[in-house]
C-alpha cells in the first residue's frame, strides 16, 4: 500500500518536473512545478512527516508558486510573442549531438537506476529510525510530542548551530536580491580621489 | 533528550571567531547606508580587514590556550581539540587542528583579497557597502564547513559560502561578463549542490544517519551487499559533486569564465578560500565518513582519474591563454590535480593498497600535504592575484599577458615578488609551492598502485613552466606596453608584502608550518 501510494506520487513528481523543463509557455511550467511540489508534499506524507508536508504546501505552492505566477501573469508574456523555446542561443546542435547526448543520458540513467534495483531489498535503517522516531515516540515517550512538537525540539536543541547559521544564509540571499534587482545611481560617478 | 544550556554556552565559546565575523559581518550590513564617499567606502573595507584579522588572531588564541590541555574530546573524535555535541551524542562541528589551520587559511585569504581589492572597487565602480558585508559571510560560511563533521552542517555552511561567492562574482552588474560569470557559476553550483544532496541522501538511505562519524561507525559495523551498490551511488555523487566545487576536471567548465568575469579580488578569493573549504570538504566527507575499505577503494580510483585529468587538462589548455585570469583559472585547475593527489594517497591507504609499515604513514601523510598544499597555495595565488589588480587602471583591463610587457623596467621590485609567485606556482625550491609539491609527491609515493600520478605531476611541472615563465619573459625582455601609472595603494601593496613574505617563508623556513600541518592529521584513527 505504501509502496504504491509512493509509486504514484514519485513518477508524478518527475514528470510534472520533465514538464517544468519541456513546456513552452511559462504559465504551464510554472503549474507543472505546482505539480511536482504538491507529489513531493504527499511522498512527505507518505514518511510520516505530516508538518513537512503541510509546510511544503503552505510555503512552495501558496507562496512561492504564487508569486511566481503573479509575475509571470503581470508581465504578460503572451503579447510579447514570449517563448521560453525560442530563447535558444548558438546554432542548433546536429542530430549526431543530441544522440550523442540521448545515449548518456540513457546509459547514466540506467546505471542509477540498476545500483536502484540492486538496493531495493535493503532493510533500510534510515526508514527503521524514522518509524520509530515519527510512530514510536508519541506513545514510547510518554509526552505525547506530536510531529510538529518534534520538529521544534530537535531544531531549536540538537540543530541549533546550522539552524542560526541558516539565518545567515537567507541574510545573503536577501542582500543579494535586492543589490541585483536594486538600479543604482549613487554609484554611478567614482569615489572622490583614489587611495 | 535533554537539551542542556550549559554546555551549549561551552560548545559556542570553541566558534567565538565565527561568532566575532558574524558580527563583524552586521555591522558592515548597518554600517553600508551610511556610507556614501569612497573614503568611506575604504574605511569600511579596512574595518573588515582588521575585523577579519582579530578573527585569526581569536583562533589562534583559542587553541594556544587549549592545546595540551583537552584530552580526547569523546572517544568517537580522539584528534579534535573539541567536538560540538549535538544530535544524537555525534559532533555536528569538530575544533581540531585540521579546522583550526584550513580556517586561518581561508581567513588569510580572506584579509589579502579584501586589502587587494580597495582600489580595483572604485575603478569598477562596484564598491557598495555591502559588497564587504557578503565577503565576511562568505568567510564565515567558508568556516562553518571546514568544522563539519554532518551533512546538515556540512550542506548549510557549504550553501552560506556558495551563496555569498555567487553574488559577489556578479557584483559588477554593468560588465556582461560578470554577469556570464555569475550565472554559470549559479546554475553549475547550484546543480553541483543537488548532487552532492542527492548524495547524502543515499548515504542517509544506507545508514540511517547523517553523520560522518555515524557513518564510519556504520560501515564498520559491515553493510549488507544491496546496501552496498546504495553507497557506491551515494559515492560516485558525491565525488561528483565535491568535483564540481574544488573544479576538478572534467566538472571544471565554469572555472575560466567565471574566475575571468568575476572582479579580480572575488576570482583571488575565490581560488583560495573557497577551493581550500571544499578540500576540507571532500577530506572530512571521504577520509573520515567512507574510510571503510570496501569504500576507499572506490573512490579512490575516482579521484585518481579526476587527479590525472585535471593537472593534464589544466596545465594544457594553460599554454593557450593570453588572458592572465584565465590563464590562472586553469593553473589553478591543475593545482586542484596535484592536490588530489594527497587525497588519492590516503585512499589508497586506507583501502588497503598500501601494507602496514608505509600504511598509517601514507594516511597521515595523504591528509597532511593536501592542508599544506593549500597554506601554500593561498599565499602564491593570492599573491598573483594582487599584482593582475596592479594592472587594472582607470581604461585598461590589465588582465592580459601582454600587459606585463616592461615591468621589470617600471617597477623593478613588484616584478620580482611575481617572479616568486610564479616561481612558487611551478613548484621551484625555495618557495612554498615546493615544500607543497614535495609533500604531496612524497605520500602518492608511498605506493599503492598511484606512483603513476607522480610522474604525470612532474611532467604537467614541465610544461607549466612555460607558461608561468612566459610571463616572465614579458617582464624582464620586453618593453613597456603603455605609460599609465600602475594602481599602487598602500593597501594593494600590503596584500602582495603579505603573500610574498608568506610564500617565500614557507618556502625557506618551512618547519613551523610543517609542524603545524602534521599536527592537523590526527583526525583519522
Amino acid at each position: 500500500m505504501e509502496f504504491v501510494v509512493f509509486a504514484i506520487f514519485a513518477a508524478l513528481a518527475v514528470l510534472a518536473a520533465a514538464g517544468v523543463v519541456v513546456a513552452r509557455n511559462p504559465v504551464y511550467c510554472a503549474v507543472a512545478l505546482l505539480v511536482s511540489l504538491l507529489s513531493v508534499a504527499a511522498l512527505f506524507l507518505v514518511l510520516w512527516a505530516e508538518f513537512i508536508a503541510v509546510v511544503q504546501i503552505m510555503v512552495y505552492a501558496g507562496g512561492v508558486m504564487v508569486l511566481f505566477l503573479f509575475v509571470i501573469m503581470l508581465v504578460d508574456l503572451e503579447q510579447r510573442g514570449f517563448d521560453l523555446g525560442a530563447g535558444r542561443i548558438g546554432p542548433r546542435p546536429s542530430a549526431f549531438e543530441r544522440g550523442l547526448w540521448a545515449v548518456a543520458a540513457l546509459a547514466f540513467g540506467a546505471l542509477v537506476l540498476s545500483l536502484m534495483v540492486r538496493s531495493l531489498d535493503l532493510p533500510l535503517p534510515g526508514a527503521d529510525r524514522a518509524a520509530t522516531m515519527l510512530q514510536g515516540p508519541y506513545a514510547a515517550d510518554g509526552r505525547g510530542l506530536g510531529n510538529t512538537e518534534w520538529i521544534g525540539m530537535l531544531l531549536y536543541t540538537d540543530w541549533l548551530v546550522p539552524f542560526e547559521l541558516a539565518s545567515v544564509l537567507l541574510l545573503v540571499a536577501i542582500i543579494g536580491a535586492v543589490v541585483l534587482a536594486r538600479r543604482d545611481q549613487a554609484d554611478a560617478p567614482a569615489g572622490k580621489g583614489a587611495a | 533528550m535533554t537539551f542542556d544550556t550549559a554546555s551549549y554556552v561551552r560548545d559556542l565559546y570553541w566558534l567565538i571567531p565565527e561568532l566575532w565575523l558574524t558580527l563583524v559581518g552586521f555591522a558592515l550590513l548597518a554600517a553600508s547606508p551610511y556610507i556614501r564617499d569612497g573614503a568611506g567606502r575604504r574605511i569600511a573595507a579596512w574595518a573588515s580587514a582588521a575585523g577579519q584579522a582579530v578573527a585569526l588572531v581569536l583562533l589562534f588564541a583559542l587553541y594556544a590556550g587549549v592545546s595540551g590541555v583537552f584530552g580526547p574530546a569523546t572517544p568517537e573524535a580522539p584528534g579534535a581539540i573539541y567536538a560540538m555535541q549535538f544530535a544524537h551524542g555525534r559532533p555536528l562541528l569538530l575544533i581540531d587542528g585540521f579546522a583550526i589551520v584550513l580556517k586561518a587559511v581561508v581567513l588569510v585569504a580572506g584579509i589579502l583579497a579584501t586589502l587587494m581589492g580597495i582600489r580595483l572597487l572604485e575603478t569598477e565602480r562596484i564598491g557598495r557597502g555591502e559588497f564587504h558585508a557578503v565577503l565576511v559571510f562568505a568567510v564565515v560560511g567558508a568556516m562553518f564547513l571546514i568544522s563539519s563533521t554532518d551533512f546538515i552542517t556540512i550542506f548549510v555552511g557549504l550553501e552560506t559560502m556558495s551563496l555569498s561567492v555567487y553574488l559577489l562574482v556578479g557584483w559588477a552588474k554593468d560588465s556582461r561578463k560578470s554577469n556570464e560569470a555569475a550565472l554559470k557559476y549559479f546554475l553549475l553550483g547550484a546543480f553541483a549542490g543537488g548532487l552532492l544532496l542527492y548524495g547524502m541522501s543515499l548515504a542517509y538511505g544506507a545508514t540511517g544517519t547523517t553523520n560522518l562519524f555515524g557513518l564510519q561507525q556504520a560501515l564498520a559495523a559491515g553493510t549488507p551487499e544491496s546496501g552496498r551498490w546504495l553507497l557506491t551511488l551515494a559515492i560516485l555523487f558525491m565525488v561528483v559533486g565535491c568535483g564540481f566545487k574544488i573544479a576538478a576536471v572534467p566538472f571544471h567548465v565554469w572555472t575560466p569564465d567565471a574566475y575571468e568575469g568575476a572582479p579580480t579580488l572575488v576570482t583571488s578569493f575565490m581560488a583560495t578560500a573557497v577551493k581550500t573549504a571544499a578540500f576540507a570538504m571532500a577530506l572530512r566527507i571521504f577520509l573520515l565518513g567512507f574510510d571503510a575499505p570496501a569504500q576507499a577503494a572506490q573512490w579512490t580510483w575516482l579521484f585518481g582519474i579526476l587527479a590525472a585529468l585535471s593537472m593534464t587538462v589544466g596545465n594544457v589548455i594553460a599554454v593557450l591563454q593570453d588572458n592572465v585570469k584565465r590563464m590562472l583559472a586553469y593553473s589553478s585547475i591543475a593545482h586542484v590535480g596535484y592536490a588530489l593527489m594527497g587525497l588519492v594517497a590516503a585512499g589508497a591507504a586506507l583501502a588497503g593498497w598500501i601494507p602496514e609499515p608505509q600504511r598509517s604513514l601514507a594516511i597521515e601523510l595523504g591528509q597532511s600535504s593536501v592542508v599544506l598544499y593549500m597554506v601554500a597555495y593561498a599565499f602564491t595565488a593570492a599573491g598573483a592575484f594582487a599584482v593582475v589588480i596592479l594592472l587594472r587602471r582607470e581604461g585598461i583591463e590589465g588582465d592580459r599577458i601582454d600587459d606585463f610587457s616592461g615591468m621589470a623596467r617600471r617597477a623593478p621590485g613588484t616584478a620580482a615578488v611575481m617572479l616568486v609567485f610564479l616561481l612558487s606556482l611551478a613548484g621551484i625550491p625555495a618557495t612554498a609551492g615546493f615544500i607543497g609539491k614535495w609533500w604531496l609527491f612524497a605520500s602518492v609515493l608511498q605506493g599503492g598502485g598511484y606512483r603513476w600520478l607522480a610522474v604525470l605531476a612532474a611532467l604537467n611541472t614541465a610544461v607549466s613552466l612555460y607558461y608561468y615563465l612566459r610571463v616572465a619573459v614579458r617582464m624582464y625582455m620586453e618593453i613597456p606596453a603603455d605609460e599609465l601609472p600602475y594602481a599602487v595603494t598602500p593597501s594593494l601593496t600590503a596584500a602582495v608584502a603579505l603573500a610574498a613574505i608568506g610564500t617565500l617563508a614557507i618556502g625557506l623556513w618551512p618547519e613551523p608550518v610543517l609542524r603545524l600541518v602534521s599536527g592537523t592529521a590526527q583526525l583519522l584513527p
